[in-house]
C-alpha cells in the first residue's frame, strides 16, 4: 500500500486539493442558500453593484 | 391652458392640478401647488421635463395635460 | 448605549455617497430612483457605539409607496435617537417639504445640506444660521462627493441624539390647527406629546395606514371623518392637498429670508444638454449612437485587443512582458523562409522535376540530406526560378522576393524562433500547469480534469474579463452622470404610443448589468399588467453575463465584425418594444397607460475614483461567479463529455460517444431548425440555464480551449469551423432571448407569485428566442443562398405571424389615448 502511495502521491495530493476546492465551493453554496442569497452569484442583491441604475 | 401647450421656456404659474388620485398626489408632493411657478425646460411628443422649485421633473403627456397654468 | 442615527432625505440627495462616507462600506451611488428598498445599516466611522441606518429616498412621509412606508414604518416604531436629513442643497425648496414632516415626528433632526460645492460654484447663498433658527434644527452645509463637513454632520447628529428635542416651528393655519387639536382629542390622548402632532396631520389626511395601525374604533373615525369635513369644506380642497400646500407655503416665507439663488428660472448646463438629448428628433439617434459606441469599444475594438491577449496569451501559450516585437519580426521573417521553400518547390514541379522526394523527406523529423543536396544540384542545373510575394495583413503587395536554388538552400537552414528567447516570456497558464502536473507525475485523467476540464472551462470565460470590464466602465459612467434617466423618459414617448410607460423601461435599464435586481425593480410599476409584462422582458435586455457570449461569438465567429455586438444590444431592444407592442394588444395585458412622474437628477460628471471601484466590484464579482459555480459546472461538463460506455463498460471514451454527447444528440435535432442541430451548440445552450456565462466555459471544453498546439493555430479555431456566420448569429440571439439563469428564473418566480404567470413568462421567452431564431436563420439562408425547404416556410409563417401580432389593430374599448379632461392629444 505504501507503494501505490509513493508511486501516486501526485495525484492523490492534486486530487485532493481539487476535491477540498469543490467542497468548498459547495459548502459556501449551501450556506448562501441559507442566508438567503443567491447560490449562484453569493449575493443578496441589496449589495450588488449592479443593483443600482 | 394646460402645461402641455405652455411654451418652452417660459415662465407659467400652476392654477390647478387634475388627473388621478395617486399621480396627482406625487405631483403635489414634488411641488406642483396652485401658485407655484413652473417653467417647461423641453418637450417630446407631448411629454415635458419642467422645472419647478429648481428642480427637474419629466412628465407623461396625459399627466402634464392635466396640470392647468 | 448604541446611538442610531437614520439617514433621511430625497432620492438623487446623494444619501449613499454620505452613507457610505460615514460608515466607510463598499458601496456605491447611481444617479437614479432605484428600488434597493433593503434597509443598509452600518457602524460610524471613528466610533463603533453609533450605528447608522440608510433610509429608502423618499419625497414624503405618505402611505403611497412601499419606501415611503419602509421609512415612516422605521422611524416611528424603531424610534433611532437622531434623524440626519439630507438634502439637496441645489434645491432646497422640495427637499424642505420631507423635513417639514421628519420634524413632526418627534425625534430630533439634523439638517445636512449637500451639494454645497455646486451651490458656491452657481454662485447663490444660503443663511443657514437662519435657516437653523427658522427649523428649529441645526444645519451642517457638506459636500458628499468632495467629502466635506460629513464628519461635523455626524458629531452633531450625535451630540443631538437623546439630548436635543426638535420642536416643529411651523404651523397649519387657523382652522386646520383646530381640527388637528381636536383630533388629538378625540384619538391620540394615548400618544405621548411629542408623537401626537405627526399622527394628528396623518389622521387629518385620513391616512388608512395610520388608522389600521392606531385600531381606532368606528365611532372616532367618523367623529374625525366629520370634522375633517367641515375644514375641507372651508378650503374647498381635500385635507391632504391642504396640508401640502400650507407646507410649501411655509417652505417658501422660510425662504425668501434663507436662500438667495443667482441665476433664477435661467437654463441650467444640465437644461441645455437635456435639450438637445430629449430633442425629439435627436433622442433616438444619440441612444443608439451611445449604446452603439458602448458595446463596440467594449466588445470589438479596445476589449478585442485586451482578450486576444487573455485568450492566446494567458490562457494559450503564453505572452511577452517585453520583447514582443522582436519576436514578432524574428517570427516574421522565419515565415518568409519557409513560404521560400514552399513556393520553389512548387516552382520546382512546375518546372518539371520531381518534387516529392524532397518534400516528403523534408516533412519527417530527419531530413535526408542526400535527397535534399540532389534537389539542388537538379534545380540549379535546370535553373528553377521561383517569386515570392510579400503580402501584409491586408493582403496588399509588399515586396517580392526572387528565391534561387542558393536562396532554398539557406531558407532550409532557418530555425523557427522560440518567443521564450526574447524579452520575458510569460507561458500561459494551461503551459505552467502542464508542465507542473506532468512534473509531479499527476495520474492522465486527473490532468485532463484540471487542464481540459476546469482550466478549459474557466479559463475560456476568464479571457472575457478585460471586456466585460470595459463594458463596467462605460456603464457606471452612464449611470453615474444621470444619462439613464433621460433614456427611460426618452424611451417612454415610444412605449406611450403602444400603451406602455417609460416606468416599465427602468428595471431594462437595470437589468444591463444583472437580471436578477432588474425584475425585481418592477416592483415600482403599479399596473399589475404592465408590472407583469415588465418582468417577462426585463431579460431579453443583455445583461452582463452574456457579454462572453456576445464577446465570443463576435470575436471568433464573426472575427470581429464591427456590428454584432452592439447588435446584441439592439435585438433585446427590439424584442423588448415589440413585445410590449404585441403583448398590449392581447386580452390579458391591454389597459390604460400608467402615467410616468419621474425627477431628473443634474447631469453631473462622475468620479474616476466612483467608477473605477464600481468596475472592480462588478468584475470582482464576475471572477468569483467564475471560481465557483462556473468552475463546478466546468468539471460536470468535462466528466460528462469525457466518460461513457463504450463496448459495454463504462470509462473514458472520446468526445463524441461520452453521455453528454449521446444527451445532446436527444434534444440537438430541436435546433437544427435554427442552423445549430449539433450537440455541443445544444448542451452549451442548456448550460446556459444555470449561468450564462457557462455557455462559453461549456464551449470551452466541447472545442478544446487552452489546447496548446504545436503550430500556433487559433485558439476557438475549432468553434469557427463548427458554424457558418448565419449559424452563429441565430445561436446569438437564440442565448440572448431565452430564458434567463437560474437566478432570474427564480426572481420571475418570486415576482410574478403565481404558478401560471409564471410558465407564460418562461414559455413566452423561450417560443420568442426559437421563433427569432428561426426566421434569422431560414430567412437568411433563403435570401442569401436561395435555399428553399419546409424549414423557410417555417421562417415566413412566423415572421406573417410575428408582423401579424404587431401590427393588428388594437383592442377594442381599449383606450390608448387617454386626453383629460381636454381630449388633449400632444
Amino acid at each position: 500500500m505504501f507503494v501505490f502511495l509513493a508511486e501516486n502521491i501526485g495525484t492523490i495530493l492534486v486530487g485532493m486539493a481539487v476535491f477540498g476546492i469543490v467542497s468548498a465551493i459547495i459548502a459556501k453554496m449551501i450556506r448562501d442558500k441559507r442566508n438567503g442569497k443567491s447560490i449562484i452569484c453569493g449575493s443578496d442583491c441589496s449589495s450588488c453593484r449592479s443593483n443600482r441604475c | 391652458m394646460p402645461l402641455t401647450m405652455a411654451k418652452i421656456g417660459e415662465k407659467n404659474s400652476i392654477k390647478k392640478v387634475g388627473g388621478k388620485e395617486e399621480a396627482r398626489q406625487f405631483l403635489e408632493t414634488l411641488g406642483f401647488i396652485p401658485g407655484t411657478q413652473v417653467t417647461i425646460v423641453t418637450r417630446i411628443g407631448g411629454n415635458v421635463i419642467v422645472n419647478i422649485k429648481d428642480s427637474r421633473v419629466a412628465i407623461s403627456r396625459e399627466m402634464a395635460a392635466e396640470i392647468i397654468v | 448605549m448604541p446611538i442610531t442615527i437614520a439617514l433621511a432625505g430625497n432620492p438623487n440627495s446623494g444619501k449613499t455617497t454620505l452613507f457610505n462616507a460615514l460608515t466607510g462600506s463598499n458601496q456605491f451611488v447611481g444617479n437614479w430612483p432605484g428600488v434597493t428598498v433593503e434597509k443598509k445599516e452600518g457602524r460610524l466611522k471613528g466610533n463603533r457605539d453609533v450605528i447608522v441606518a440608510d433610509l429608502p429616498g423618499i419625497y414624503s412621509l405618505s402611505p403611497y409607496s412601499l419606501e415611503e412606508v419602509i421609512a415612516r414604518n422605521y422611524l416611528i416604531d424603531e424610534h433611532p435617537d437622531v434623524i440626519l436629513n439630507i438634502i439637496d442643497g441645489t434645491n432646497l425648496e422640495r427637499n424642505l417639504f420631507l423635513t417639514t414632516q421628519l420634524t413632526e415626528l418627534g425625534i430630533p433632526v439634523v439638517l445636512a445640506i449637500n451639494m454645497m460645492d455646486v451651490v458656491k460654484k452657481n454662485g447663490d447663498k444660503i443663511n443657514t444660521s437662519q435657516l437653523a433658527k427658522e427649523l428649529g434644527c441645526q444645519v451642517i452645509e457638506i459636500s458628499a462627493l468632495k467629502g466635506t463637513g460629513i464628519m461635523e454632520a455626524a458629531k452633531a447628529a450625535v451630540d443631538t441624539a437623546g439630548n436635543v428635542k426638535t420642536i416643529p416651528r411651523h404651523g397649519f393655519s387657523g382652522t386646520v390647527e383646530h381640527t388637528l387639536a381636536h383630533i388629538e382629542e378625540a384619538a391620540l390622548h394615548d400618544l405621548s406629546e411629542e408623537r401626537r402632532r405627526w399622527y394628528s396631520i396623518k389622521l387629518f389626511e385620513r391616512d388608512e395606514k395610520i388608522i389600521a395601525k392606531l385600531k381606532l374604533g368606528q365611532e372616532q373615525v367618523q367623529h374625525i371623518e366629520d370634522s375633517i369635513k367641515s375644514c375641507e369644506t372651508e378650503f374647498d380642497n381635500d385635507s391632504e392637498s391642504i396640508v401640502t400646500s400650507e407646507r410649501y407655503a411655509y417652505i417658501e416665507s422660510i425662504i425668501k429670508g434663507c436662500v438667495k439663488i443667482k441665476n433664477k428660472g435661467s437654463l441650467s448646463a444640465s437644461d441645455k444638454i437635456d435639450r438637445i438629448v430629449t430633442n425629439r428628433w435627436l433622442a433616438f439617434p444619440i441612444f443608439a449612437l451611445v449604446m452603439f459606441i458602448v458595446y463596440f469599444v467594449s466588445v470589438t475594438t479596445v476589449g478585442t485587443f485586451v482578450t486576444d491577449w487573455a485568450n492566446d496569451g494567458v490562457f494559450g501559450e503564453g505572452w511577452h512582458l517585453t520583447g514582443g516585437s522582436a519576436y514578432e519580426e524574428a517570427a516574421g521573417n522565419f515565415e518568409i523562409e519557409r513560404l521560400k521553400v514552399e513556393v520553389y518547390l512548387t516552382a520546382a514541379r512546375e518546372a518539371g522535376l520531381n518534387a516529392e522526394a524532397v518534400a516528403e523527406t523534408l516533412e519527417s523529423e530527419e531530413p535526408d540530406e542526400a535527397v535534399v543536396d540532389a534537389f539542388i544540384a537538379d534545380a540549379s542545373a535546370a535553373p528553377v526560378a521561383a517569386q515570392l510575394d510579400v503580402t501584409d495583413e491586408e493582403g496588399n503587395l509588399e515586396e517580392t522576393l526572387s528565391v534561387s536554388a542558393t536562396d532554398f538552400k539557406t531558407a532550409l537552414t532557418a530555425e523557427e524562433p522560440d518567443p521564450a528567447d526574447f524579452g520575458v516570456w510569460v507561458p500561459g497558464v494551461p503551459v505552467i500547469v502542464g508542465r507542473f502536473l506532468e512534473a509531479i507525475n499527476c495520474a492522465e485523467w486527473l490532468q485532463g480534469l484540471i487542464l481540459d476540464g476546469i482550466i478549459a472551462g474557466v479559463g475560456a470565460v476568464l479571457g472575457f474579463v478585460p471586456q466585460m470590464l470595459i463594458l463596467f466602465i462605460f456603464l457606471a459612467f452612464l449611470e453615474s452622470c444621470g444619462y439613464m434617466a433621460r433614456i427611460a423618459f426618452i424611451m417612454d414617448r415610444i412605449f406611450r404610443r403602444f400603451g406602455l410607460s417609460g416606468k416599465s423601461f427602468i428595471p431594462i435599464l437595470i437589468g444591463t448589468g444583472c437580471g436578477v435586481p432588474g425584475i425585481m425593480a418592477s416592483r415600482t410599476i403599479e399596473s399589475e399588467r404592465d408590472r407583469r409584462m415588465t418582468v417577462i422582458t426585463t431579460t431579453f435586455i443583455p445583461c452582463g453575463a452574456k457579454l462572453p457570449i456576445i464577446a465570443l461569438i463576435s470575436g471568433a465567429l464573426f472575427n470581429g465584425a464591427w456590428w454584432v455586438a452592439p447588435s446584441s444590444y439592439f435585438v433585446g431592444m427590439a424584442a423588448i418594444v415589440c413585445s410590449g407592442i404585441i403583448l398590449k394588444k392581447t386580452k390579458l395585458f391591454a389597459g390604460d397607460v400608467s402615467p410616468f412622474v419621474m425627477e431628473l437628477p443634474a447631469y453631473h460628471m462622475p468620479t474616476a475614483g466612483n467608477i473605477l471601484r464600481s468596475m472592480w466590484e462588478r468584475g470582482w464579482s464576475f471572477i468569483k461567479k467564475a471560481g465557483t459555480i462556473i468552475l463546478l459546472a466546468t468539471i460536470l461538463v468535462w466528466f460528462t463529455s469525457g466518460f461513457g460506455w463504450a463496448d459495454g463498460s463504462f470509462g473514458m471514451v472520446d468526445m463524441s460517444d461520452s453521455i453528454l454527447a449521446r444527451l445532446g444528440s436527444l434534444i440537438a435535432p430541436l435546433f437544427a431548425p435554427l442552423g445549430w442541430g449539433n450537440w455541443r451548440a445544444a448542451v452549451a445552450a442548456v448550460t446556459g440555464l444555470v449561468a450564462k456565462e457557462n455557455v462559453v466555459g461549456t464551449f470551452g471544453i466541447l472545442y478544446g480551449f487552452a489546447e496548446v498546439s504545436e503550430d500556433g493555430i487559433e485558439v476557438w479555431s475549432e468553434l469557427s469551423a463548427a458554424f457558418t456566420g448565419l449559424a452563429a448569429f441565430s445561436f446569438l440571439v437564440f442565448n440572448l432571448l431565452c430564458a434567463p439563469c437560474f437566478a432570474a428564473i427564480g426572481a420571475i418566480k418570486r415576482e410574478m407569485n403565481n404558478a401560471g404567470w409564471f410558465f407564460i413568462a418562461i414559455a413566452y421567452q423561450c417560443v420568442i428566442a426559437y421563433v427569432v431564431s428561426l426566421c434569422i436563420y431560414q430567412l437568411g439562408l433563403f435570401f442569401s443562398a436561395g435555399n428553399f425547404g419546409i424549414g423557410t416556410v417555417a421562417g415566413f409563417l412566423s415572421l406573417a405571424g410575428f408582423l401579424f401580432l404587431l401590427l393588428r389593430p388594437e383592442l377594442k374599448g381599449q383606450p390608448l389615448k387617454t386626453g383629460g379632461a381636454f381630449g388633449i392629444n400632444a
